[in-house]
């Protein structure tokens, strides 16, 4: 059972103020760490531990620069068997359909059952990557995954659909499965591991290596252009309760009164 | 006269408000302010008479109806809605921004070619395209996106983002679509699975105090349900609190969780993902208590304090406590 | 020149931040400390993910590893709690000396199971008349039949009670002075060896210390560790590494109270400004930035050099004594830069002031550091 898994790397805002750069079209990246995107740690661990359970191998996969390779060899110690870092100075600017795309290409030459994707990314957050990139590669997918079972050349995928109600589905393989976070308990990232991710395949291929042309990538190929950046226009926004902690709160709890929430 | 598909979403035989948002949404899509012609698109199972009550909202319905629709599925939509889109060439296709929508989107969009404009909370045409405002960065930041050409386009709407408006009254006519026996048979529905009930049905509930991921750790829920209890209240979570298995899924609030309408909710320690807005209907009183003054609570709530959730809350219990006059 | 980490150092960091944010517990640091309790859940987790002993070769339970990686695990597990990071550091304590001297059934018998979290190690070397002076010890170790005969007592001593070995300083000739000590592996359920526990500490309370004495204690003659007379010169070459975890440790400590301080002064407001608006604010955490950055430069600095096989007691003490005082003198910083919420235990801050304490104390204090160093620049006076 072999399992590509696709991972990125993105800025940790969740607890930063974000700013716009002086492009207008991006944050402030300066004093911002990265982290892997939450829900392709998921993603990870039940690529690993398909694999541990039915064995065969996991590929962590990555669109980006030598920094994204960050994510790779997390993939790597984690317990994914071999990383690919898709890297050209085409692909810098690709919008999601784009990504998609390099990715649908550089699958193409690997053997694969499933294809495992975070149902989200935390920086542009569309959801979109996953479900294109199996469209591109013509095979079933599915998104937002909370459980994944496979058993005989079929995925039996939980996934989350409206109002709090889930749905049970069955995917033919190969397919592609989207995954939620909270769907298992991603594993610590051991010393050992590190160590022996020092030693697995982690390659890196440009346009040429998976054929893609150049200019259908990047700027050039991307379909949906972002114009600017801004900060979400206040005004709308709360009534910002001013003063100590003992004002603050005082006038809240007379506010909550007037409502009838007291 | 521009062309605009919107997709119907439902469920229990009720049709979502989203579908009356977007085909409201659609009609600003005309060319320099002219007309358009809006189509529905109902897919289902036993769906023929909720398509033929859409006629006052859409010039045409077109319905695909067939016991293979009878629960969404994204590679089926995709190929039925890719067809349609081929035979009425529209200028642009609208799909709600729900977890059933963003299913089939994406994939349509490829099969399409069409360029897709992700999660759109503002929308409109341009000389030569069309342009549309979203959210990133988990709503911190906003992003205008555009796109050139002379349609083809698709964007995910996300639901509440815009007015419904009045039916404009029009007749629509309806069009029974043919369904393909053999319809992306690589998927397969199994079975619908509802949450675990919890000790309360939270989507009833007058006051809430909802908690998020700023509570850090599993025993800080103390002063939150201490909090509640003063209050009379329930207490709900957003989607990282359940994650960590500190409360069931039934306590969640949002978009792939429970919806509520209370009179007065309290949000402690959310930054206020759509996905969590999502879930709150309704017009309640909103109060935010959070640390990080950027955080898009504030943006959707009426009141807030900018501070530590741990000096905040127990004083608001203690004050609460003074002016119901009890302990 | 480089000031880099390699990658795979950036990946050793990334991993000991990440696991110190899942398994630190405040509420439970807070418990334990009161307490004065080990950590054993989370040190049994530490091993299971390889950050306690991860200089250790692969055949007894390491990553191979070197100082820099133990450095770094060391700062981000202080980092996040002083407490619970010093506990993690020190269970495998002295073990070093095994690793450096010990024959392979020596390493086979007690590296393993320090690495798999089955066992704590203590170095037993201060005694109650000798604190910085090591140079004679009044603890014995007889030589008799195929047997060590030891007998004293040790003091101040991290882990007793809990270990399951000792690293025992003893003069194995009496007369020769620091030329005649010799290591000696003594394990804690040996017949004759009682543990009497120092009392409550002031800091580093998650680890055990205590006074441990020695009537008639036999080991087998193979427990000698190393060269026998060469006792006293392995503990310097062992200080020389573990000098400059101690320098992480407080690094680590400084940088968890800064951490603290500035999230506090960013949010609180006085007079209508955030506290982080006042010059007299923003002079603290320059100063305070400024003397972590230097301390990590030198701590950095000082375990790369051990790493490259040079030992450079006079680097090493620099790095312990400036590290350590910045810990001291950040925390305390912090404390006021807080104010009353900075004597309050549930703030933290006190506790790492009280942590930080130590590491001008315990593997030398402040003054015997600047001993090394001060006799290492002037050299021998004619």
């Amino acid at each position: 059972m072999d399992i590509i898994v696709c991972v990125k790397r993105v800025p940790d805002v969740a607890e930063a103020e974000v700013d716009i750069d002086s492009s207008g079209r991006g944050i402030q990246l300066g004093t911002l760490g990265y982290v892997i995107n939450e829900w392709d740690n998921f993603a990870v661990e039940a690529a690993v531990s398909l694999v541990e359970e039915h064995g065969g191998k996991v590929t962590a996969i990555t669109v980006g620069g030598e920094d994204d390779e960050d994510v790779l060899r997390r993939a790597l110690a984690m317990g994914a068997d071999e990383a690919l870092c898709l890297t050209d100075p085409a692909f810098d600017g690709s919008d999601s359909f784009g990504i998609a795309n390099i990715l649908s290409k550089a699958i193409a030459d690997i053997p694969y059952d499933l294809v495992l994707t975070g149902a989200v990314s935390g920086d542009v957050g569309g959801g979109r990557v996953g479900p294109m990139l199996a469209a591109m590669a013509g095979i079933p997918h599915v998104c937002l995954a909370t459980e994944l079972s496979v058993d005989a050349g079929t995925a039996r995928v939980r996934h989350e659909v409206e109002g709090g109600l889930e749905r049970v589905v069955e995917l033919d393989l190969p397919a592609l499965v989207t995954v939620q976070t909270g769907m298992n308990e991603p594993r610590y990232v051991s010393v050992l591991g590190i160590r022996k991710a020092r030693r697995k395949p982690l390659t890196a291929a440009g346009a040429a290596e998976i054929g893609i042309a150049p200019d259908s990538v990047g700027p050039a190929g991307t379909r949906v252009t972002v114009e600017e950046m801004f900060l979400p226009p206040k005004g709308e926004a709360a009534e910002i309760l001013q003063g100590d902690d003992e004002d603050t709160v005082a006038a809240l709890v007379e506010r909550l009164r007037q409502q009838g929430g007291v | 006269m521009r062309k605009i598909l919107v997709l119907v979403e439902h469920s229990g035989g009720v049709v979502d408000d989203s579908a009356y948002e977007l085909a409201a949404a659609a009609r600003n899509l005309g060319e320099a302010g002219g007309d358009v012609s809006v189509g529905g698109v109902v897919l289902g199972n036993d769906v023929t008479d909720l398509a033929a009550g859409l006629g006052a909202w859409f010039e045409n319905v077109y319905v695909f109806d067939s016991p293979r629709l009878q629960v969404p599925d994204g590679v089926a939509g995709a190929e039925l809605l890719a067809g349609l889109i081929e035979q009425e060439q529209p200028f642009a296709t609208l799909i709600p921004h729900t977890n059933t929508g963003m299913d089939l989107a994406p994939a349509l969009a490829v099969r399409a070619g069409s360029p897709l404009f992700a999660d759109c909370i503002a929308l409109e045409t341009t000389p030569d395209g069309l342009s549309g405002v979203r959210t990133r960065y988990g709503g911190k930041v906003h992003a205008r996106i555009s796109a050139t050409g002379d349609g083809g386009f698709m964007a995910t709407m996300r639901p509440g983002s815009f007015d419904t408006g009045e039916a404009p009254g029009s007749d629509g006519a309806l069009h029974t679509m043919e369904v393909p026996g053999d319809l992306a048979p690589q998927r397969r529905f199994v079975e619908t699975v509802a949450p675990e009930p919890g000790a309360v049905d939270i989507s009833q509930a007058e006051v809430l105090v909802a908690v998020g991921r700023g509570i850090d750790e599993e025993e800080h829920l103390e002063i939150i349900r201490s909090l509640a209890d003063v209050m009379g209240a329930d207490i709900a979570c957003t989607r990282p609190v359940v994650d960590k298995g500190w409360l069931s899924k039934s306590y969640q609030i949002g978009t792939s969780g429970v919806s509520v309408k209370p009179k007065v909710y309290i949000a402690i320690g959310i930054s206020g993902s759509y996905q969590h807005i999502g879930g709150i209907k309704g017009a309640p009183y909103i109060a935010a208590i959070n640390k990080d003054p950027a955080a898009p609570i504030f943006g959707v709530a009426d009141v807030g304090i900018v501070g530590d959730l741990f000096d905040i809350v127990p004083l608001l219990e203690q004050q609460i406590r003074e002016v119901k006059g009890v302990g | 020149m480089d000031f880099h980490l390699t990658k795979e150092q950036q990946d050793i960091q990334q991993a000991a931040r990440e696991f110190a944010a899942g398994e630190f517990d405040k509420e439970l640091a807070l418990e334990l400390d009161e307490k004065h309790e080990f950590p054993t859940d989370i040190w049994q987790k530490a091993c299971q993910e390889g950050f306690v002993g991860l200089h250790f070769p692969e055949e007894y339970g390491g990553a191979e590893y070197g100082v820099v990686e133990n450095v770094l695990v060391v700062e981000e597990f202080c980092r996040r709690d002083s407490g619970i990071g010093a506990a993690l550091m020190l269970a495998d304590f002295a073990s070093e000396n095994v690793l450096r001297f010990g024959t392979d059934e020596q390493k086979e018998k007690y590296l393993p199971p320090v690495a798999a979290g089955e066992a704590i190690s203590a170095g037993a070397i201060t005694e109650p008349d000798h604190g910085s002076d090591i140079t004679s010890m009044n603890t014995t170790a007889v030589r008799e039949g195929d047997e060590w005969v030891i007998n004293g007592v040790k003091t101040f001593i991290t882990n007793a009670g809990l270990c399951k070995y000792y690293v025992v300083i003893c003069q194995t000739d009496p007369e020769a002075g620091h030329r005649g000590q010799s290591m000696i592996l003594v394990d804690a359920d040996a017949e004759g060896i009682e543990v009497a526990d120092v009392g409550n500490k002031m800091g580093i309370r998650m680890t055990a210390t205590g006074e441990v004495s020695y009537k008639d204690v036999r080991v087998p003659a193979s427990n000698l560790l190393g060269t026998e007379g060469k006792g006293f010169y392995q503990i310097l070459e062992f200080f020389d590494e573990s000098r400059i975890e101690t320098a992480a440790q407080g690094l680590g400590t400084a940088q968890g109270a800064f951490d603290r301080a500035l999230e506090y002064v960013k949010g609180r407001e006085q007079f209508g400004k955030k506290i982080a608006q006042f010059q007299a604010t923003q002079h603290k955490i320059a100063d305070m930035a400024t003397k972590i950055e230097l301390a990590r430069l030198i701590t950095y600095k000082a375990a790369w050099n051990f790493d490259q096989g040079r030992i450079d007691p006079t680097l090493t003490s620099m790095a312990k004594f400036y590290a350590g005082r910045t810990a001291v003198e950040v925390a305390d910083e912090a404390i006021q830069m807080l104010g009353g919420y900075g004597y309050i235990t549930e703030f933290e801050v006190e506790r790492f002031y009280r942590d930080a304490k130590i590491c001008e104390i315990y593997e030398g204090t402040r003054e015997i550091q600047k001993h090394t160093i001060a006799n290492a620049i002037i050299g021998k006076l004619k």
